[in-house]
């Protein structure tokens, strides 16, 4: 089990911190998200935690023990880089077994974890192979087999998919997926994709601005976003101000049936909750209607007011007038507004 | 944040940057220090006849006019040659393309003495082609060119190659002529390339002395040779050492030349790595082609080949061993082959030692100590490559005769081919050395490897390959070393280029048979060394 307590973390004297007073707990067999746009201080936080950065205040903890003042190679715990580092020296099979040696295994125990692992992730063929010719993905599987070799407590992977095209990365997720659950090693995953980060995560912590926001599973998380910057940056753009009383909300978009209690809000509306409904209480005209697979995304004004959904039934024309149901349960009010963080605005 | 509790690698300390600077300071600058005090002052006082001489005699003065234009020369006639290789050799894809462009860098590595007997075989007394160019300047220019072809390659091909040929497409569609698309839009990219590679042809031209001291004769000879007659025959020191001092100015001008062109040349521009490299479409340009290729392999091939043929060809119009069997059986009276290949392979051995020893600390240091001192040193311990062999052998001459006579010494010259060699070591080891990225570190130690040992799994096996690859540049360097060697040779210890040069001065047929042969084999020895090396290294390890 990981503890990292309020680490702030500022590079030389100059710019703003990286990680501001930022908290995570990552549990025994739990995979973590650490999702952020780029700049957020994801790649700090895990240099941190690697021991590749000294921190200014805070405390990091690997199952009870405190890990300030432990040297890097003595912390064991793994960690995937951005673009591999591959030792361009060594074969597959060696820079699997990099780690084994370093813990001064012998030479039988390191040929069969080395086989096991290598098998793992579907390169036992490529054992003998310089790593120069590897292609992207085969990269990508050597950099996971070395990285879980000497068994590490807590595996951290930097944007591990980050490197390869959309066709490959949607095919490999499942199966880093339920390689890391098979192997049930400890894990912070960082990305930029919030589809990556649900799709592979217990619990998805959202970085910006070197402050973690909101940490849920990720169902939790798209459900009751804490703020407007994590609904903006799970793609929760329905943002609206309402009135309500009774059962009613009055809003910049109209009036429509609400089960929010009494008062002012700020609200977002999850798009999956907006359907085309003739006799629906809200009226708008349509502005683009964009197809993609199977579906189409349109964007609404709604009395001037931008709304965005999909529908699966054949799209309106841009400019014809249409009503649509909001479905109450798909509202959800938002804390107060908390400053965004300067030039930070989610995707 | 403090990086240096976090430290990941073993750093070097100042210790080791002692050891290069104390070695530059003694056997490179401390020499040239006696150079310039012996042209300035004569027991003690100040004298500037030395300077003067050179202004009033005729034979200097002609020295330093001829290096000059003969610089000048062989610099125009090298592009001239040398271009057309260059394009067809970066724009066409063509059957043997790789090979022949490794080819081109083989007259560039032969050392100096035997591209001068090849270019003897070739146009000299009982060549091939029916006419005597020794003692002219054609034969000089001609070597010249021969020699430098693969720099114009190298530098402007290499670039050429990767400049993106869709600028002149772009030029073409808005309404430019074949020729004025050339004009507008590749040529303005390319002239600082070919301007670097002019500055170092005359750099190389201007501090020529093996292949000047070989076809001039008497009638021509380069501030280089100007600076060995006065020292070694005419034993006037002041006249060389005034002689040495012009000649390094003139060398620092081209230097300077050059770093302001291959600066320029750095402009951020949209290279294609990969190469744009296709093969020729159409009967005009697959004649072009071939023109190109026919005439460039005629050209640097031509000398090799009559050289090879004519130390095959035995008295009497016939062929055989016989010169080989001469050199084998020990030569004339005055020079000894056999003991000649000893001191060589002898020198060459103790020569890549030092260079490696010095070399490794020196790149340790410039790849990672920390500030500025790193480099610093890159810079200074570059100069001996500028500097010439002539400066540093007649420095040596001039430098260690006391308070200990060092110049009677059988190490002497294996200590001028190291500092000669140390630069080849350091563009060897440094740039993998800087290229070993600190993720390699990090990854290391996140797999449970402390400083010492990320420095032995991770540092130490790309030090090893490339120091391996900068100690054969260093061997190839010493066994053909002539300039300084020159100076500082003893006839009872000849090296195999000291050798052919004393055959090439003994009169008959049949000495000349043997500096021919002696010639092929140093010629052998080195390619194969340099062959060796290409074998080895991977990729784009070292800056050569």
């Amino acid at each position: 089990m990981l503890e990292m307590d309020r680490v702030t973390l500022s590079y030389g004297d100059s710019g703003e911190p990286a990680l501001r007073s930022a908290s995570l707990t990552v549990a025994t067999g739990e995979i973590v998200a650490l999702l952020g746009p780029s700049g957020s201080g994801k790649t700090s936080l895990l240099r941190v935690v690697a021991g590749l950065e000294r921190p200014q205040a805070g405390r990091v903890a690997l199952d009870g023990r405190d890990l300030t003042g432990v040297a890097v190679h003595r912390r064991r715990i793994g960690m995937m880089f951005q673009d591999y580092a591959l030792f361009p020296h060594l074969t597959v099979f060696e820079n699997a077994a990099f780690g084994l040696r370093m813990a001064g295994r012998d030479r039988e125990t390191i040929n069969r974890r080395v086989r096991e692992v290598l098998s793992w992730v579907e390169m036992e063929g490529f054992a003998d192979r310089e790593v120069e010719g590897l292609s992207g993905g085969e990269r990508q599987r050597a950099a996971l087999a070395r990285s879980l070799a000497p068994e590490p407590s807590l595996l951290m992977l930097d944007e591990p998919v980050g490197a390869l095209d959309r066709a490959l990365r949607s095919r490999l997720i499942p199966d880093l997926s339920a390689l890391l659950r098979r192997v049930g090693v400890s894990a912070i995953y960082v990305t930029h994709d919030q589809d990556e980060a649900f799709a592979i995560a217990d619990r998805v912590a959202i970085l910006a601005a070197g402050r973690i926001r909101q940490t849920d599973a990720p169902r939790a998380l798209w459900a009751a976003p804490a703020d407007r910057f994590v609904a903006r940056f799970l793609g929760l753009d329905n943002f609206v101000r309402l009135t309500v009383r009774d059962g009613r909300a009055t809003g910049d978009i109209g009036t429509f049936p609400a089960r929010l209690p009494n008062g002012e809000h700020t609200a977002v509306i999850r798009p999956e909750g907006i359907s085309l409904d003739r006799n629906g209480p809200v009226a708008g005209t349509v502005e683009t209607a964009v197809f993609t697979a199977g579906r189409t995304r349109l964007g609404l004004s709604c009395a001037g007011h931008p709304l965005n959904f999909e529908t699966t039934e054949p799209p309106p024309l841009p400019g014809t007038t249409v009503r649509i149901t909001i479905d109450p349960a798909a509202l959800h009010i938002l804390a107060d507004d908390q400053p965004l963080p300067d030039g930070d605005d989610g995707r | 944040m403090d990086r240096d509790g976090n430290r990941l690698t073993l750093r070097p300390g100042p210790l080791l940057a002692a050891v290069p600077l104390l070695f530059l300071g003694l056997f490179f600058l401390y020499p040239l220090i006696r150079i310039l005090v012996r042209s300035l002052t004569l027991d003690g006082g100040l004298d500037l006849s030395p300077f003067l001489e050179i202004a009033t005699k005729g034979s200097l003065r002609r020295a330093a006019w001829f290096t000059l234009w003969q610089a000048a020369a062989s610099t125009l006639l090298t592009l001239a040659f040398a271009l057309p290789g260059a394009y067809v050799i970066a724009r066409y894809r063509f059957p043997g393309r790789n090979f022949l462009r490794a080819a081109v860098t083989v007259p560039f590595v032969l050392p100096t003495v035997v591209a001068g007997t090849a270019y003897l075989a070739l146009l000299g007394p009982g060549g091939p082609l029916g006419f005597d160019l020794r003692d002219t300047a054609w034969a000089i220019l001609a070597a010249h060119v021969f020699f430098n072809y693969a720099v114009v390659v190298r530098i402007v091909g290499t670039f050429w190659e990767m400049l993106d040929p869709r600028l002149e497409e772009a030029a073409r569609t808005l309404g430019a002529g074949r020729l004025r698309a050339f004009r507008t839009a590749t040529l303005p990219l390319l002239a600082p390339s070919v301007y670097a590679a002019a500055s170092i042809i005359f750099l190389f031209s201007f501090t020529s002395f093996g292949v000047v001291l070989i076809l001039g004769g008497f009638g021509y000879a380069t501030l280089e040779v100007a600076i060995w007659q006065e020292a070694v025959i005419q034993l006037d020191l002041a006249a060389a050492a005034a002689l040495a001092v012009l000649q390094l100015a003139g060398v620092g001008a081209a230097l300077a030349a050059y770093n302001r062109f291959a600066r320029r040349r750095a402009r951020r521009l949209r290279l294609l790595p990969g190469g744009t490299a296709r093969p020729p479409r159409g009967a005009a340009q697959k004649l072009t082609v071939a023109v190109v290729l026919a005439s460039m392999i005629a050209y640097l091939g031509a000398p090799i080949a009559v050289l090879i043929w004519r130390s095959l060809s035995a008295g009497g119009g016939g062929w055989g061993w016989d010169n080989y069997r001469n050199l084998a059986r020990g030569g004339t009276r005055f020079v000894e082959p056999l003991a000649a290949m000893g001191n060589s392979l002898w020198f060459a051995a103790v020569a890549a030692a030092g260079a490696l020893l010095i070399g490794l600390a020196a790149s340790v240091v410039i790849a990672r100590f920390p500030g500025r001192l790193g480099p610093r040193l890159d810079t200074l311990l570059m100069l001996p490559l500028g500097a010439s062999a002539v400066t540093i052998g007649f420095g040596f001459l001039v430098a260690f005769d006391r308070p200990v006579d060092l110049r009677t010494s059988a190490w002497l010259i294996p200590l001028a081919h190291t500092v000669v060699a140390v630069p080849f070591v350091i563009r060897s080891v440094v740039p993998p050395l800087r290229a070993v990225r600190a993720d390699l570190w990090e990854a290391a130690a996140t797999l449970g490897a402390s400083p010492r040992r990320v420095f032995r799994e991770i540092d130490l096996p790309v030090i090893r390959k490339a120091a391996l690859v900068g100690a054969g540049f260093a061997c190839a360097v010493s066994l053909g070393e002539f300039g300084a060697t020159a100076f500082l040779i003893r006839p009872d210890r000849p090296t195999i280029p000291t050798a052919i040069f004393r055959l090439l001065g003994q009169p008959g047929a049949a000495t000349l048979g043997q500096a021919m042969a002696l010639s092929v084999v140093l010629m052998v020895l080195t390619t194969a060394v340099i062959m060796l090396i290409e074998s080895r290294r991977a990729g784009n390890l070292g800056d050569f």
